[in-house]
């Protein structure tokens, strides 16, 4: 075999160690991007199918292709600078064949090529390590496989749920509808309520729970209740004083009946001069009465009183029903509220839950319950007197027992410690203590403490 | 211009017939006598340490013989002076009248043997440094060529015996190799008991002349050191250095580039011994730990923890890869054959 031939083979060999090892570095390269293109592909398939029936494949495939390819060139740039060259591997095939540098020498004219090994099989001494190659391959797959197979529910547009308004319109227009359906008020009588919710709800959405708003709802509110509780009042007055004029008139003393009689007219006044006002029918009907002469003049039929009286009373419970529903206007409890009362109030004296009839001053029951039983009278230990043991005997003292008290002086230790100052010693001390004081360096004391242990 | 294939055989026959003589008077010592001819062809000072008795004279004395050189030998004694070495200016009487005339020491031969150069103080361990260095001696002012070539092979006794003082790091520094003479084994005792008498010094002929090691010690120059393995050397000297390896944190002072420089030296003798034109990692692994064993300095915790220099420098070779190359974690590496 020629010079030349023998270079060709080596050089052959040289190449392949390089195609090997620039291509490990390739795929160590390839390997982060890889999976982190599959997790972007997986998210993207992910939203894909949960948007689009049917998944026309070209385009994804397309689009996997040239993130594959984005992925391989970012690799390439990234693994470049750790590519050895044909020289490189030639020192390395040198260095696992034993061949003392000789292909280097020989690549730089100093020495002939030696003779190529038999086996044209690369002894580079590298080999493949499979498991790390493949794996982000296979974690690349599995996810993108997962995106595929995992089931995805479809999105059909947007399904934005309605705003929410303010409670308080609501119950407002409850309010209204109710008394609207006792067909006691004129058509128009809940006209401005209703437009003054509407001008509300027509502000922008984002408006709705703004102070402003909230302000104006309030005031409305309040407007409102105050004019069906005036209401209530007024015809709950009205239909009382014409019930009693009406069945006790011939039994009341004049002074009695014009009092009545004032009241009443005065509840008529109070009606026509509310927002809410009644129906012109029922208005007219009210201001035909005559109250001094109710009972005594059949002014009006006792059928026709009648209607009227249970119109009124109508109004009345419509209003106090309305008036009733809104917390914190001085309606009282409840009905839940009054059975939640009795419910707290009928568990009084029960165990652990106190006296009712005793405020503050806590029930017989309470605390950590029955004194525990005892099995009969505790004996009195009589340790009222305590009296003092002496033993004289000192040889069977114990380590801490006082014997005995005397005068001695102190002991002191005359030993040199020279002057000191602030409290510090000066003196190092002499031999191997002052070597160890001074001279040693903490670790080299770590290090003799462990020798010596 | 590489040395041609005929010249390095021819050059490679004749070391070899310097070790086979050498082994003719020092058995079972084959290791030792490679390395002492490696130093010699390197131009290189040698210290041999081991115990006494070993031969370690013998194989100094046999090399001057071998070579035929003029060889002197000095045993060094804790009274020993500098001059004692070096030579001592002498009143002597002249036809220009009384005047100062250089008596030159042992120095002056060609090959020096410093026989247990521990037992000398620092100061007439120190009048060693410029011979070896600079390979004269200066006395009142004036400068004395030593002869070439000009070797010193010291011996010292272990420094743990009573009586000796440790070699200063600058004089250590300038010893190429540093070569640990062991015990034989029973069989080559048994050899030296059969073929010697006590007292009887064996004989041996020259198998070189001077000139002849001369051309062997140019050629050695003339191999060539490729790149990568000038590469692996520095990174080998650098990883002697703390912090620069994780070997090196049992050391407190690291080689020198003079360590270095012994390094490729040595490593070019051995190719030439071995008749190849270049150097190689091989030979870089032959030499490093005589080169560099004596050269790095271990830290007391190193010391206490029953570290060697010589374990140090082989744990060093085992660290340092001889070539630089990152292999990436996709690929593994299979076993040798």
């Amino acid at each position: 075999m020629s010079e030349s031939d023998k270079a060709t083979a080596w050089k052959r060999l040289a190449r392949l160690t390089v195609l090997r090892f620039n291509t490990g570095w390739w795929f160590e390269r390839l390997a982060p991007l890889l999976v982190a293109a599959g997790l972007t592909a997986a998210i993207a398939i992910i939203f894909l199918r949960a948007r689009v029936e049917a998944l026309d494949w070209v385009p994804v495939s397309a689009s996997a292709g040239g993130l594959l390819l984005l992925c391989a060139i970012g690799a390439f740039f990234l693994a470049r600078r750790r590519f050895i060259s044909t020289s490189q591997a030639l020192v390395r095939l040198e260095s696992r064949l034993h061949l003392k540098n000789a292909l280097t020498a020989a690549e730089n004219g100093i020495a002939p090529w030696p003779s190529p090994p038999a086996e044209h099989r690369v002894q580079d001494g590298f080999a493949w390590h499979w498991p790390r190659l493949l794996a982000p391959f296979g974690i690349a797959l599995l996810v993108v496989t997962i995106s595929l197979a995992v089931p995805v529910t479809r999105v059909e547009g947007t399904s934005e749920l309605p705003p929410s308004e303010p409670l308080a319109w609501e119950q407002m227009e409850s309010w209204l509808e109710t008394l609207e359906e006792e067909a006691v008020l004129e058509e128009d009588a809940t006209k401005k309520f209703r437009d003054s919710i509407e001008a509300l709800r027509e502000r922008p959405e984002q408006e709705w729970f703004a102070h402003s708003s909230m302000e104006a709802t309030d005031t409305l509110r309040d407007s409102l209740n105050h004019e069906i509780r005036q209401l209530a009042t007024e015809t709950s007055v009205a239909q009382r004083n014409l019930s009693a004029l009406q069945a006790y008139s011939a039994q009341m003393s004049e002074a009695v009946k014009a009092q009545l009689g004032a009241e009443f007219s005065e509840a008529l006044r109070n009606l026509q001069m509310n927002e809410l006002s009644l129906n012109q029918d029922l208005m007219q009907a009210l201001n035909s009465i005559d109250p001094s002469k109710l009972g005594q003049l059949d002014s009006l039929s006792s059928e026709q009183m009648k209607q009227l009286q249970e119109a009124l009373k109508k109004l009345s419970d419509a209003c106090k029903q309305c008036s009733g529903n809104q917390p914190g206007l001085g309606k009282g409890f409840s009905e839940d509220e009054t059975a939640l009362m009795k419910k707290i109030l009928g568990s009084c004296n029960k165990p652990g839950a106190g006296n009712c009839n005793k405020p503050g001053q806590s029930g017989i029951t309470r605390g950590p319950g029955t004194a525990p039983i005892t099995m009969g009278e505790e004996q009195r230990l009589n340790t009222d007197n305590l009296e003092g043991v002496q033993n004289p005997d000192f040889s069977n003292a114990l380590p801490a027992d006082l014997m005995g008290l005397g005068v001695t002086e102190h002991e002191i230790d005359e030993t040199l410690t020279g002057p000191t100052a602030a409290g510090a010693l000066n003196s190092n001390g002499q031999g191997g203590e002052a070597i160890w004081r001074d001279s040693l360096l903490p670790e080299d004391k770590a290090v003799l403490k462990r020798y010596f242990k | 211009m590489p040395l041609s294939d005929d010249d390095l055989r021819k050059y490679a026959s004749e070391i070899t017939r310097l070790k086979d003589a050498l082994q003719q008077i020092l058995f079972g010592q084959e290791h030792l006598i490679e390395m002492v001819v490696t130093g010699l062809i390197a131009r290189g000072h040698i210290l041999l340490e081991g115990l006494p008795g070993l031969g370690k004279t013998e194989l100094v004395k046999g090399l001057s013989k071998a070579l035929k050189l003029e060889n002197k030998r000095i045993q060094f004694t804790p009274d020993l002076l500098p001059g004692d070495i070096t030579g001592n200016p002498v009143l002597q009487e002249t036809p220009q009248g009384r005047e100062f005339v250089f008596q030159p020491g042992p120095l002056f031969a060609n090959l020096v043997l410093a026989d247990e150069i521990n037992r000398a103080s620092p100061k007439t361990q120190s009048a060693l440094l410029e011979a070896m260095q600079e390979r004269r001696v200066t006395v009142l002012g004036e400068a004395h060529e030593l002869p070439a070539p000009f070797f010193v092979l010291a011996t010292q006794n272990p420094i743990e015996l009573e009586g000796t003082y440790p070699l200063p790091e600058a004089q250590l520094d300038r010893f190429l190799f540093k070569l640990e003479v062991l015990r034989n084994d029973a069989a080559t005792l048994q050899k030296i008991v059969t073929g010697r008498e006590l007292g009887v010094e064996p004989t041996l002929e020259p198998v070189m002349e001077s000139s002849e090691l001369a051309a062997i010690m140019n050629a050695a120059r003339e191999i060539y050191l490729p790149e990568v393995v000038a590469n692996y050397i520095a990174r080998l000297v650098d990883a002697s250095h703390p912090g620069q390896s994780k070997t090196a944190e049992g050391i407190k002072f690291g080689a020198s580039p003079r360590a270095a420089l012994s390094l490729a030296s040595a490593a070019k003798s051995r190719a030439l011994m071995q008749a190849r034109p270049n150097a190689s990692f091989e030979d870089v692994k032959a030499v490093a730990v005589p080169v560099l064993q004596h050269r790095i300095i271990l830290d007391y915790n190193a010391r206490i923890d029953g570290h060697t220099n010589r374990g140090i420098v082989e744990a060093l070779l085992a660290e340092v890869p001889s070539q630089a190359l990152e292999t990436p974690p996709t690929i593994k590496e299979t076993a040798e054959v």
